[in-house]
């Protein structure tokens, strides 16, 4: 299967008063057409910075980005404006990411303005008919303003302006972590319709590891702005490698009181990627490392199985 | 077991600009003591209302008990004075809110924001208050040399545990928890749930737990009510409501959620919004989701049935055997 | 959905319908929070009132404002002459109206100017940040520092005393506080994620100011500019007053006032003094509780 979407050692550094901030450190991953890679990871581990970063939200530090064997990250702003219909992104909180002042049917024609997309007369209006009926939103609501609709709703409107311009890639930095849990389930039914229906790659990055579970085929788990490991799902899950994925596993509460996990309680907190110093930097929150941990910043290496990852105990 | 707290038939109304929403809308509830709660509830379902209810904390320009009654240790907390409530509040009652950042203030450091909770329930010394919040962060986890620093140096998880020891620190006998580890990191919110299962079986105190988790209901709780729409639409202990729910609500909710073992299925969602809480229907308010309603769910407003011993849920399909009533 | 279908729904499906007939935008929302302000209100009608005299003076009264009749000089009140006449025998209730028209047109357009380079510059320093916005920002501190009646004063006989002199010397001497309310409201307005979800959608910086961060801040610019053109007519009335402002015999609130200070001692004088200063009063009281309750209406978090 072709790779739409090829990441090679890219690095997003951002300059702080106290030093570097290595937000994301050397990233290489692949993502193959009419996938989803779930990126998931805890506050601050640079998930969200390589989300922007591959679709030139953000420039990078340095490392190349391939999307169909082209380098994103050495093209001009304006040959990146028309990858940007290729190249789409669905944002967390569907309250901040709508303007208060235009309304639903305006939301969903301004990519289409801003692109010069169907010039024609009324083209635009069947557009937006189309969109609302493809995310499910009734046409009774094309006047409504984002704060007369549910959180639901507005993230439909979120996904229809993504759409509008018919991408090839989607990047969902945590589509549905502001939304209710009956919500939720609402919305991710909808992005696998739509992934099926348009052949649509998804880079879905969440906290939420169930959520990843079921709607990745890889996930990756990032730690301080790098990949620890990296794995199918079904192997990530039942033969979870890595120290901190497998305290990330079990932290997880569980809806239910038969078959409680036993728990690996971390100690201390998240520090942030600020001048990293080499070695492993999980290393001073676990449980099994040794001298060589605190020294040697260890390899992403392949244990079989397409099952990546980066510690030296493995 | 004497109940500790008892809520009966409370209904809280907001009256807005150009509308009433009935946030709260007629429930009862009674907490023993040393049982941990959990109200479970989606985004306006009245859990956190339910709460500042308790607290004696509504906002009085909009919030309006329009009835009912809450009892503490068999004292009626909705007939005290202002001045009545605020000794209670910290002391006998505390509150840990959702969001450590904004809780904590900033000009104060950790050791004297718990020292002052202290001095202002208990007669003691300025020296005997700060020796309690050493001990106090010491409980929760944060060495006592950090008394001096002020909140902008803990990072969230530290920030929550202050909250917690300032809501400790005069041993309250019900401790209302609201969404305390939803702003907080998996591993960080593990580590918290931990420090408060461990605090609860240490003291002999009851807790209210507000989340919108689940899970975290089964990690801590004994007993769980789910709302829905400002009531209470089932109530049991944690295994009849998670593992044997028999609400369609509840039910729906559990299916709707992806699980983290087992084969991967396609989520069943609970289609729809909630209703307008403005303008609920004469009639059941989950109604207009539910995949199995009836034409009866449209004739009246169901009321709480005991499906089994201590289990009681809100729907019609209970009256089909017994028409028994709460 | 659900396979059933009762007339408790459709009566409950009804109510909510009628309920939602109500549009709501972040416009009329503001409206109906500003409809509930009676002091605003109150002053609203009075600025419009006002903006009808100033645009129509001819409506209200049938003298001329230049017309001297020295058969009736300091004239007391009367059905002929409502606020009696001057020291040259001219209708004060004429002249009063007339002034109208000078203020409200030369503050609006000094406003306007302030408005636009205000905007412009404040826009600029909050999207671009950095050296941009420290350059800006330095010089309009520097033209804070000047205090605004003496620089008003300053430019206006620099310019001689025209009326686009006046709107000029206004319009620049007050740009800091519409520079700094722009500046704030775009820089408020930049960290919304809905500009990056735009960015994102293709959108250039052009379009981002202007579809989205512009609107975004329309309230405390719209606020800044009620109290602007409050403050703009003061001070007019005061370099008018001095002599710097609308010449004679145009007539002006501030002149009329300067002009009727001579014969105060006189009794019978009073209008000319108490009529043109009631004026100011009411105009600029007016302007400054709808200000307030734009504020209000606009942002309600404030109250």
């Amino acid at each position: 299967m072709n790779n739409i979407i090829e990441i090679k050692n890219l690095k997003k550094y951002f300059a702080v008063p106290q030093g570097t901030l290595h937000a994301v450190d050397d990233v290489t991953l692949s993502i193959p057409e009419g996938k989803t890679l779930g990126v998931v990871g805890e506050s601050g581990c640079g998930k969200s910075t390589l989300g922007r970063t591959i679709i030139r939200l953000l420039e990078p530090t340095s490392g190349d980005v391939y999307y169909n064997g082209e380098n994103i990250i050495s093209k001009s702003k304006a040959e990146v404006k028309k990858l940007r219909r290729d190249l789409q992104m669905i944002f967390q909180d569907p309250y901040e990411s709508l303007d208060p002042r235009m309304n639903v049917s305006r939301l969903i024609t301004e990519p289409l303005i801003i692109n010069k997309l169907y010039t024609g007369n009324g083209e635009r209006e069947k557009v937006v008919s189309e969109m609302l009926e493809l995310v499910g939103i009734s046409e009774k609501l094309k006047g409504s303003y984002p704060h007369e609709l549910d959180g639901g709703t507005r993230q439909r409107v979120g996904i229809a302006r993504a759409l509008a311009l018919d991408p090839k890639f989607i990047v969902c930095d945590e589509p549905v972590s502001a939304l209710d849990v009956s919500i939720q389930a609402q919305v991710i039914n909808l992005l696998q319709r739509l992934q099926e229906s348009k052949n649509l790659t998804y880079m879905f990055i969440t906290h939420n590891l169930s959520v990843a579970r079921h709607i990745s085929d890889i996930i990756c788990v990032m730690y301080l702005g790098q990949v620890i490991e990296l794995a199918e799902r079904y192997e990530l899950f039942s033969n979870t490698l890595h120290p901190y994925s497998q305290a990330l596993l079990s932290a997880i509460p569980v809806p239910s009181t038969h078959n409680r996990r036993t728990r690996i309680i971390l100690k201390s907190e998240l520090t942030s990627p600020l001048n990293p110093k080499p070695g492993c930097r999980f290393a001073p929150r676990c449980i099994h490392a040794k001298p060589e941990c605190f020294e040697v910043t260890p390899e992403l290496k392949d244990v079989g199985n397409n099952h990546k990852v980066a510690c030296h105990l493995v | 077991m004497e109940n500790l707290l008892q809520i009966k038939n409370l209904t809280v109304h907001y009256n807005m600009e150009t509308s009433v929403v009935e946030a709260v809308n007629d429930i009862s509830l009674d907490i023993k003591r040393g049982e941990t709660l959990g109200l479970v509830g989606e985004t306006g379902a009245g859990k956190t209302t339910t709460a500042l209810a308790i607290m004696g904390l509504l906002q009085k320009a909009r919030a309006e008990i329009i009835s009912g009654e809450i009892f503490l240790n068999g004292e009626s907390l909705l007939d005290k004075s202002a001045k009545a409530m605020q000794k209670i509040r910290g002391d006998k009652v505390s509150m840990i809110f959702q969001d450590p950042m904004t809780a904590l203030n900033p000009v104060l450091t950790v050791g004297e924001q718990i020292a002052e909770v202290v001095r202002l329930h208990e007669k003691c010394s300025r020296a005997e208050a700060a020796a309690r919040a050493k001990e106090m962060l010491e409980t929760v986890g944060i060495p006592s040399y950090r008394y001096k620093e002020y909140p902008h140096q803990f990072s969230g998880g530290m920030k929550q545990r202050v909250v917690i020891a300032i809501a400790l620190a005069c041993s309250p006998d019900l401790l209302i928890a609201d969404e305390p580890t939803t702003a907080l990191d998996v591993t960080i919110q593990a580590q918290v749930l931990e420090l408060m299962k461990e605090q609860i079986q240490k003291r002999d105190m009851s807790v209210i737990m507000i989340t919108h988790d689940l899970g975290v209901v089964a990690e801590i709780c004994d007993k769980c009510a789910v709302m829905y729409a400002g009531e209470i639409v089932e109530y049991g202990t944690v295994e009849d409501v998670l593992d044997y729910p028999t609400h369609p609500y509840t039910r729906n909710l559990l299916n709707s959620l992806p699980s983290i073992d087992g084969e991967i299925k396609k989520l069943q969602p609970i289609e729809g919004a909630v209703s307008d809480p403005t303008n609920l229907p004469p009639y059941c308010s989950f109604q207009n989701r539910c995949k199995e309603c009836m034409e009866r769910c449209t004739e009246g407003n169901p009321k709480l049935v005991e499906v089994a011993p201590g289990h009681w849920s809100k729907c019609f399909q209970h009256y089909k055997e017994s028409e028994a009533e709460k | 959905m659900s396979k059933i279908h009762t007339p408790a729904m459709d009566k409950a499906e009804q109510k909510r319908q009628k309920f939602q007939k109500r549009r709501s935008t972040p416009f009329t929302d503001g409206w109906r929070r500003l409809k509930k302000n009676k002091l605003a209100m109150v002053g609203l009608v009075i600025i419009i009132v006002y903006a009808v005299i100033a645009i129509f003076p001819s409506l209200f009264t049938s003298y001329s404002y230049v017309t001297q009749d020295y058969t009736s000089l300091f004239a007391p009140l009367s059905r002929d002459h409502l606020f009696g006449t001057d020291n040259l025998g001219r209708d004060i209730f004429t002249r009063v109206i007339y002034a109208a028209r000078a203020s409200l047109g030369i503050s609006l357009l000094s406003v306007a100017v302030s408005l636009f380079f205000g905007g412009v510059l404040g826009s600029i320093a909050a999207f671009y940040g950095g050296k941009a916005d420290d350059i800006i920002m330095r010089f309009i501190d520097i033209l804070q520092s000047i205090p605004g009646t003496l620089l008003a004063i300053t430019l206006a006989m620099a310019l001689g005393k025209t009326v686009v002199s006046l709107m000029l010397a206004l319009g620049i001497s007050t740009i800091p506080p519409y520079a700094k309310v722009v500046r704030a409201a775009v820089l408020t307005a930049k960290d919304r994620q809905f500009v990056e979800v735009s960015k994102c959608l293709g959108a250039n910086d052009r379009w981002l100011i202007t579809r989205h961060m512009i609107p975004n801040s329309l309230g405390p610019i719209i606020v800044q500019t009620t109290f602007g053109i409050a403050a703009a007519i003061l001070m007019i009335s005061s370099l008018s007053y001095i002599g710097l402002g609308i010449q004679p015999p145009t007539p002006e609130w501030g002149s009329m006032l300067s002009d009727g200070k001579q014969f105060l001692q006189m009794g019978t004088a009073w209008p000319m003094t108490v009529i043109p200063g009631l004026a100011i009063l009411i105009v600029s009281f007016a302007l400054n509780v709808l200000g307030d309750g734009l504020r209000d209406a606009f942002d309600p978090r404030l109250k």
